[in-house]
């Protein structure tokens, strides 16, 4: 089940801090998607869904 | 729903906060559902401190709500209306988002919960820095990560337009609970108190505006019904001509009502349209009044706590209802999953189309599920409702419609009833169907769905086909049934040799030295496994666009594979063979499903009463 996986748990964040991120990435993307978004909504289709 | 993780827990101080960021830039609908859940996990975990990122447009609801700590608002005209009009680049608006996140970002939360499961949400829950995230985020290179079963769940089932019948509201709340319970201990408290209540909301009424209201000078020996003419979106909005023969029909039978009509600016034009349609029919429009382009939230809130009854489409108004306990009639048209966001509560019904409709197929075509849910098949269902105290849901629908020469207009429609169930059930809300009909094979899918997630991700289920009755069963849906049977243990070997080919990955990259300069022939071997894998994945792939029912698989396979976390492959292989174990013990819950389902199909053998035995003289 899922709970012996760890999927339960939501995700642990290694660097709390969040330094190594890519700041001005996400930065860029999040302006990006809020402009895109034009009925945001929970049950909405995302468009990225791929396989690593 | 209830839940019960597996994991280990440990109980936490009852008074240490637990710092809580909630990121709801959805709707107000959203908004309102995620208040919902929040409200229950407050409930056990009073300890939560919570700080609520909204809309500016959408975040009246959370600032009326007095245990919510802050509410954070996205300037979203001001930030984006600009580059919209074309007045600035995109990079420029990036100081001022960066000024706006700056202090969210300054000391860690405990917990971010992303409940908007968007693609701009998922980069603001990458920057925020916090020991636990839920949701949608992005990892270090920035591609997007789901990290926690419920939102894999979402972005393979629900996001991916797929059968299942768990309630947002409940999906939310238990993703919440679950997180809590395993990261921060048992809850200090128990309960099973409502989450819903008239007081929900702190509102702040305009005394002296109101007073003036044509509301505040309302009848108040009447019963009052809201009818919110519109919704977002034109395709899931009822004609104006609609409400009004409705109105009429109301008026007609029911002098003690009378009716409130809400919306906003974008609604005027139908509410002048309602008023002509219903003055054309000799209906004192006098009993109706007009709130829409008027409704503040407050206002809002206020006239529909007041109301016996909210009449409303796909729309925040049901939410709102939901969270004051007023009923509702949700006249649900157009492509609406309302299992998932319908009338949050017992005792609310949906009425929507059973009739293929062309526009839901196609969406260049119209919608002629507006016109099958017709304004008298509404009234029936509504007096129906409204009864319930006298009748006690004895006589069934079906006699009602007849005994009001309805009969015509029930064939159209479905019609549904929810209920809150108990927790020893499981939990949650589910919706009846107050028409005795058959099951549809997407019916049951979605039962079997919602049964399979909750066996997933909240550790205790009720049994298979605990809420299957026998005359539910079609032949139809036997048919289709023995075809999944067969085509179900296909996918459960697939995943089975999937598993076996994962974790060979696994051990044979694990005892390599180095996974990056290797002998030929290992590295074959490792390409060989890789290529099968595929194999298998395509093939579950092709299963499920042949049996629709079975598509859910293929398509979680895509989210789990893709939020993998490992960058080493000795430990892609073995959370590889976590994931499809984790899909092979769903495959096997639906095998269950299928088999007692056509078990409980099979004809009974009645065993006669004994002949009674008379006496006989001697």
């Amino acid at each position: 089940m899922a709970a012996d996986t760890g999927l339960l748990q939501g995700e642990l964040n290694e660097n709390p801090q969040g330094q190594e991120l890519e700041v001005e990435k996400l930065l860029i993307g999040f302006l990006r998607a809020l402009l895109d978004e034009q009925d945001p909504k929970i049950g909405a289709p995302l468009p990225e869904v791929a396989a690593k | 729903m209830s839940q019960s993780p597996s994991t280990n827990t440990t109980s936490v101080a009852p008074n240490k906060k637990i710092r809580c960021l909630v990121v709801q830039l959805a709707r107000l609908g959203d908004t309102l559902q995620s208040l919902m859940a929040l409200r229950a996990a407050k409930q056990l975990y009073p300890q939560l401190e919570i700080h609520f990122v909204a809309r500016d447009k959408f975040a009246a609801a959370a600032k009326r709500v007095p245990w919510i700590n802050e509410v954070i608002t996205l300037p979203s005209e001001a930030i984006l209306g600009p580059i919209l009009r074309g007045e600035k680049r995109d990079t420029q608006g990036l100081s001022e988002v960066a000024q706006w996140i700056s202090p969210m970002i300054q000391e860690p939360w405990d917990l971010v919960v992303n409940w908007s499961y968007s693609e701009a949400s998922s980069f603001l829950t990458g920057l925020v820095p916090a020991k636990i995230k839920l949701g949608f985020s992005r990892r270090k290179d920035t591609s997007f990560a789901s990290s926690d079963g419920w939102s894999h769940y979402i972005q393979a089932i629900v996001q991916g337009r797929l059968e299942q019948n768990i309630h947002l509201t409940d999906i939310l709340t238990t993703q919440l609970l679950t997180a809590l319970q395993i990261h921060f201990g048992e809850p200090a408290n128990t309960g099973d108190a409502p989450v819903t209540s008239k007081s929900f909301f702190s509102l702040e009424i305009d005394e002296s505006k109101a007073r003036s209201s044509a509301w505040a000078q309302r009848d108040t020996s009447r019963k009052w019904i809201a009818f919110q003419l519109g919704t977002g979106r034109a395709d899931k909005t009822w004609d104006p001509e609609n409400w009004a023969s409705l109105a009429n029909e109301i008026f007609t039978e029911h002098p003690e009502y009378n009716v409130v009509l809400l919306g906003g600016k974008d609604d005027e034009s139908r509410a002048q349209t309602f008023l002509s349609s219903l003055a054309s029919k000799n209906k004192a429009t006098n009993r109706v009044i007009s709130l829409v382009g008027e409704t503040s939230f407050d206002l809002w809130a206020s006239v529909v706590s007041r109301c016996s009854w909210v009449f409303a489409g796909d729309t925040a108004a049901i939410h709102l209802a939901s969270v004051l306990g007023t009923r509702v009639i949700n006249i649900s048209i157009g492509p609406v999953r309302w299992s998932e966001t319908g009338p949050y509560g017992n005792g609310h019904y949906v009425i929507s189309s059973n009739l293929p409709c062309t526009g839901c197929e196609d969406k260049d075509t119209v919608h002629s599920c507006k016109d099958t849910v017709t304004a008298q098949g509404v009234f029936a269902t509504w007096t129906y409702a409204a009864s319930e105290w006298v009748h006690r849901r004895k006589i069934s629908i079906e006699e009602h419609f007849a005994e009001h020469g309805t009969a015509e207009h029930l064939d159209s429609l479905s019609i549904y009833r929810s209920k809150i169930r108990n927790t020893d059930d499981g939990g949650g809300v589910v919706y009846e169907s107050v028409i005795k009909r058959p099951l549809r094979v997407q019916d049951w899918s979605a039962m079997v769905m919602g049964h399979i997630a909750r066996a997933w991700y909240c550790g205790w289920v009720p049994g298979v086909g605990h809420e299957l009755a026998r005359g539910q069963i079609s032949p139809a849906l036997v048919q289709n049934l023995r075809q999944l049977d067969e085509t179900s243990v296909v996918l459960s070997k697939v995943y089975d040799e999937a598993i076996s080919i994962a974790k060979r990955l696994h051990t044979k990259s694990a005892n390599l030295k180095s996974e990056k300069i290797m002998r030929i022939k290992d590295r074959e071997e490792l390409r060989e496994y890789g290529k099968k894998l595929i194999e298998l994945d395509r093939l579950a792939e092709r299963l499920g666009n042949t049996h629709k029912p079975l598509r859910a698989f293929s398509q979680m396979s895509k989210v789990l594979m893709h939020n993998l976390k490992s960058a080493h492959l000795s430990e892609l292989g073995r959370e590889s063979a976590e994931s499809y174990k984790h899909l092979h013990e769903g495959v096997n819950i639906f095998r269950e499903w299928v088999k007692h389902t056509l078990q409980l199909a099979k004809p009974m053998a009645v065993i006669s009463a004994p002949a009674e035995i008379k006496e006989t003289s001697p």
